[in-house]
């Protein structure tokens, strides 16, 4: 009874340890990208990245995207039409080569695609895109806000000749259209 | 020795205590080594803001605001800036500045992880459109005009800053030029 006893609190242990192993491995998400260092302040995000074919190095050379003072401004307020647009956008991969930079409003698609040639860093001013991306303002609380209008998730991407990225994520909030 | 089960025992239950104490440790939703753990590379940072340390509150300037008539005969005028500034507490960051001139919203800045921000007067590209109106219409003797205006930043720590004043703008008046047309 005691040899019983003990060969079935052995299989226990010895089960309980297999699944807790196995847990580890299924949480490790294999169709997940390896995110190497990640920020959030509110609804702002940026995060550095490995796509699953290259393995993380310790320290990339891709830097976090400078995104400041995300806007949406409302030039005419007898017009439906609003523009968004940063102070810049400067990204830095010394000694890598950048690849590219694009600018996505998440509910209309890639608004800008920003090309290396040659260059380890990447700057771009507000001017770069003349008064900004034309979007519809709104109306009142249409965004979520009871005195704002529409709500533009954005993303800004950067890649690097190592293949390592960089992204951005947050949301810019426009003044409402009332006629 | 061979045989003896608490000496089996005792063995098993080493191996699964090391191999428990290694899954805890090694899991990390960010790794794919399998059994074999290591320092995660991933770094959750997560801002927040000091409750209990005193600071200089937050701060903005609107530097030189204007009205300004681009055409003659249009009637419309363009109010700007000669930068907008807003500073943070120490420990915060900036959420977010706006633009409200006349009680109507114009503009709305998001914060991204800064500690300040900077507007240039070129940003809104001409400036924000308005009415000139006629002589006299703002109050102020050949002026067009009056709006008010304010500029209101609000950072992390929970510190709000408001810039009001007004502006004039120039007079204008709309002249429209009938086509003259002579009869047959």
């Amino acid at each position: 009874m005691r040899k019983i006893f003990l060969s079935l609190a052995l299989a226990f242990l010895l089960m309980a340890a297999l699944l807790s192993l196995i847990r580890v491995a299924y949480g490790q998400g294999p169709d997940e990208p390896d995110v190497i260092s990640r920020e959030t302040q509110g609804e702002n995000v940026r995060e550095i990245y490995a796509p699953l074919q290259i393995e993380s190095p310790q320290q990339p050379n891709i830097g976090f995207i400078d995104s400041p003072t995300a806007t949406c401004y409302q030039p005419d307020s007898t017009q439906d039409a609003c523009y968004i647009n940063w102070y810049y956008l400067s990204v830095n991969a010394d000694p890598n080569y950048m690849i590219a930079m694009t600018v996505t409003l998440n509910a209309i698609g890639v608004v800008a695609r920003l090309h290396g040639f040659f260059q380890t860093s990447m700057y771009a001013p507000y001017s770069l895109f003349d008064r900004g991306f034309k979007v519809a303002c709104g109306a009142l609380g249409s965004g979520g806000s009871p005195t704002l209008g529409m709500a533009y998730p954005w993303t800004i991407n950067a890649r690097d000749s190592a293949n390592l990225k960089s992204a951005n994520y947050g949301t810019v909030y426009c003044p409402a259209y009332t006629p | 020795m061979i045989g003896n089960p608490r000496a089996i025992l005792a063995g098993a239950l080493t191996v699964v205590l090391l191999g428990a104490i290694l899954a805890v440790f090694g899991a990390s939703d960010s790794q794919a080594s399998g059994l074999v753990t290591s320092t995660p590379l991933g770094v959750v940072t997560q801002i927040q803001s000091p409750a209990d340390v005193e600071a200089p509150a937050v701060s903005s300037f609107s530097n030189s605001p204007t009205c300004y008539r681009q055409a003659a005969g249009s009637g419309v005028c363009y109010i700007e800036w000669s930068y907008l500034y807003t500073s943070a507490s120490s420990g915060s960051y900036i959420i977010s500045m706006t633009v409200t001139i006349d009680d109507r919203l114009r503009a709305y800045h998001a914060g991204f992880f800064q500690t300040a921000m900077y507007v240039p007067s070129d940003f809104y590209g001409t400036g924000f459109k308005v009415t000139c109106g006629i002589p006299g219409s703002g109050g102020v003797p050949g002026m067009g005009r009056t709006y008010a205006y304010t500029i209101r930043a609000r950072e992390t720590g929970g510190g709000v800053t408001s810039n009001t004043g007004a502006v004039v703008c120039p007079a204008d008046e709309i002249k429209i030029h009938l086509p003259l047309i002579q009869k047959p």
